[in-house]
């Protein structure tokens, strides 16, 4: 069950689901290593929306963070 | 650490041969610019790579005897994103400058591997010689991290050689690795498990990955969380704080700008003044001594006094840059930019643009998205670049002349009235010619750092080298042909000169009362000489044009001759009110430009003319480099005219509504 970036808490880790994006604002997610079915961790809510991707940090808008979909992690395991 | 020795005869080899082409390449804020600058410092050159307005540095270095040029490409995540620094990597890769490089060398961040090594597995596609730079390995070790760099280098089949640019450390090691691959023994190898060009992303990180898990140990993907920089993060891009920060920051930034480049900016007055009294005691009066003095040294001073605020704003932007608050910065300003169709990174060209339009259009290559740039280029000559700077303070102090309070009010407000023209336009762009709104905000928030006093220092040079070579040469030959076209056709003394003159000339006369005689001559001799020029007679011609807005035909010379570079209007007043032509606002030149008068004897600077010129000196696009570079950087001369049609338009409404509503009012 894929869930927005926007409704998870501070600290909380998940994982890439799905995008509803403009393709010019992904490929540039990606390039900065968002790619899919990655990990990660949210660092900061509201705008600008920041996450931490293995060792990066990305600010993004909060338009942006309202396109972005995720599964907790313990979903993924229960579903594998 | 496995780096093949440059032994004896592989450097005879190199040597012999002529200079290796060796191309540095890096994700952003990797620390490849800082290793640039530790391989060639000083001697680096900018220029634009062929056939784009990207500017790439360049540079030779002597290692043991063995040249080679190197060539600094702009940071790079990837080379399949879609923008327009990946394209000038994939040509350089592919030989578009001249010949393919002899060896790439590759900046990655020992702390962020796996994103670093999807752009050496890239590499590793293309089959050149590759070396690899691990750099920061100090922070890493800080980390915790434990890097094994002879593992990595035997999986990737490329040397890599751990280093911390910013110190030195392990330079000498990379030179080598460089020198042997120059040399061509270094065998190629592409590692049998690394993904196809035409491979996703994800497979290519997966390979990364998994290249990270046989050479690093330590604490890694925990996604550990920095608590020092959550902190920081969450004040800078907070909604009242982070804008209260960037206040005190910017606020601080321009107050060092205007208080420190005051003295050079002084000094290069005082030197060229000097320069030209020099020229003048050396040769006979004539068209010569005009065109030398006037003309050129005039035109080269003209340029050469915004050097000093263009490098010191690059300097403290490098400094601000480096620390990595500027993307965060960036964040805060989005929410006020993406309103009026602007993206949060163009917040450094306009900042830029209120020393001068020219570094700002230059560094709109920052901005992704050409709908956003061409919104950003098309907007910033409207902040008041510090050409504007002289003629606000010779307006502000004439309209209120005895309150200064007044004055330094009227004088920020015009910093604000441009501010608030550009925002709003650039809305109004979003509306007609460019369609659509600015690209929502993703960057890399990068880690924060102590930044770098060597780089500022380089950076600055390069942006003033860069802006002598664009604007240098444009303001100078404006300068000779404004020069010329308000001092020709030359115009015989009237006979009230010659009256006045004979007077002086009479024996017996109080030395005084000479020097009064002829300053009148001269200043009559001066007002007859301009409005006899082509300028002059332009300007008669055109003034018609002009007069609702409380023009008389000087001031419309003035506008006219400001149209070409906007800073010559202090000058042209000058030389219309009898003066040397000094571009220096003091007392002395206010109070005679306050005495001019019109044809009809009534003075020319009314409260009401002069508000409406200071309108219309804040709106107007009166800078010919500008056009210039905008018509460059956009690839379009409609863009250009678009741009001084426009914010001409803007102005002459503006100034028109100005004088007519304080003529209304009573004022006058």
């Amino acid at each position: 069950m894929s869930i927005p970036l926007t409704s998870l808490e501070p600290g909380e880790v998940a994982r890439l689901a799905d995008t509803r994006l403009d393709t010019e604002t992904r490929s540039l997610l990606r390039s900065l290593g968002l790619t899919d079915a990655s990990r990660l961790r949210v660092c900061k809510r509201g705008d600008p929306f920041i996450i931490q991707v293995r060792d990066t940090r990305i600010g993004v808008s909060r338009k942006v963070a309202g396109g972005i979909f995720v599964v907790h992690e313990d979903d993924e395991t229960r579903r594998a | 650490m496995t780096v093949p020795a440059a032994d004896a005869s592989t450097i005879e080899h190199a040597r012999s041969t002529a200079a290796s082409r060796i191309v540095l390449l890096g994700n952003p804020n990797t620390g490849k610019t800082t290793l640039f600058n530790a391989l060639c410092g000083a001697r680096a050159k900018t220029s634009n790579f062929p056939g784009t307005t990207t500017s790439i540095r360049s540079g030779r270095c002597d290692l043991d005897g063995v040249r080679l040029e190197v060539v600094d490409l702009p940071g790079v995540y990837d080379l399949r994103y879609h923008s327009p620094e990946t394209r000038i990597a994939r040509d350089v890769l592919g030989g578009a400058l001249a010949e393919r490089p002899d060896v790439i060398v590759v900046t990655i961040d020992a702390c962020n591997l796996t994103r670093n090594l999807v752009l050496v597995g890239e590499l590793l596609a293309y089959g050149q010689p590759l070396v690899i730079a691990l750099n920061m390995v100090d922070i890493a070790q800080r980390r915790g991290l434990t890097l094994d760099a002879g593992e990595m280098s035997r999986r990737l089949g490329a040397p890599v050689v751990p280093t911390v640019a910013r110190t030195g450390a392990g330079l000498d090691a990379l030179t080598s690795a460089i020198v042997a691959a120059a040399s061509g023994h270094a065998p190629v190898m592409r590692p049998d498990n690394l993904p196809g060009a035409d491979e996703t992303t994800e497979a290519l990180t997966a390979w990364a990955d998994d290249m990270v898990a046989h050479s690093v140990s330590g604490a890694r993907y925990a996604l550990e969380h920095d608590t020092l920089t959550e902190r920081l993060d969450r004040a800078f891009t907070h909604p009242i704080l982070g804008v209260m920060v960037f206040v005190g920051i910017m606020g601080g930034l321009f107050w060092t700008l205007f208080t420190l480049a005051s003295v050079p900016m002084d000094l290069i007055e005082v030197t060229f003044a000097g320069l030209g009294d020099f020229i003048r005691a050396q040769l006979p009066a004539g068209p010569v001594r005009d065109l030398l003095t006037d003309g050129i040294v005039g035109g080269i001073a003209g340029t050469v006094v915004f050097l000093p605020q263009i490098c010191l704003l690059f300097f403290l932007i490098s400094l601000l840059e480096d620390t990595g608050y500027l993307a965060r910065a960036a964040f805060v300003m989005d929410r006020l930019l993406y309103r009026f169709g602007l993206p949060g990174q163009a917040f450094v060209p306009l900042l830029t643009a209120h020393a001068c339009a020219l570094p700002a259009i230059m560094s709109t290559r920052l901005i992704p998205g050409r709908r956003d740039r061409l919104a950003t280029i098309l907007i910033a000559p409207f902040m008041s670049c510090s050409a504007r700077l002289p003629v606000y303070v010779l307006l502000t102090s004439l309209i209120f002349a005895d309150r200064p309070a007044f004055a330094a009010l009227a004088f920020a407000g015009c910093y604000l009235l441009g501010g608030l023209a550009g925002l709003f336009s650039a809305a109004l762009l979003g509306r007609t010619v460019l369609k659509g709104r600015a690209r929502p905000m993703v960057l890399e928030l990068p880690t924060y750092k102590f930044p770098s006093f060597t780089n500022a220092v380089l950076t600055a040079r390069d942006q003033g080298v860069t802006f002598l070579q664009t604007a240098g040469t444009v303001i100078v030959a404006i300068c000779v042909v404004m020069w010329w076209l308000s001092a020709y056709p030359k115009v015989a003394p009237g006979p009230e000169v010659q009256a006045l003159r004979a007077q002086a000339a009479a024996p017996g006369l109080p030395a005084e009362q000479v020097e009064v005689l002829t300053a009148r001559a001269d200043t009559l001799q001066n007002r007859a000489e301009q409005a006899g020029s082509i300028a002059g007679r332009a300007g008669g011609l055109i003034e018609p044009f002009f007069r609702p807005l409380g023009f008389d035909w000087q001031l419309t010379v003035g506008v006219l001759t400001s149209f070409l570079a906007r800073e010559v209007f202090v000058s042209t007043m000058s030389v219309l009110v009898g003066g040397g032509g000094e571009a220096d606002v003091d007392a002395g030149v206010v109070d005679r430009i306050r005495t001019m008068t019109r044809n009809d004897g009534t003075p020319v600077f009314t409260t009401a003319t002069s508000a409406s010129t200071l309108v219309f000196f804040v709106l107007a696009m009166q800078c010919l480099p500008t056009l210039a570079v905008t018509r460059k950087e956009t690839g379009r001369l409609k863009y250009a005219l678009l741009q001084l049609g426009y914010m001409s338009a803007v102005a002459y409404v503006a100034a028109l509504i100005v004088h007519q509503t304080l003529r209304a009012a009573g004022i006058s």
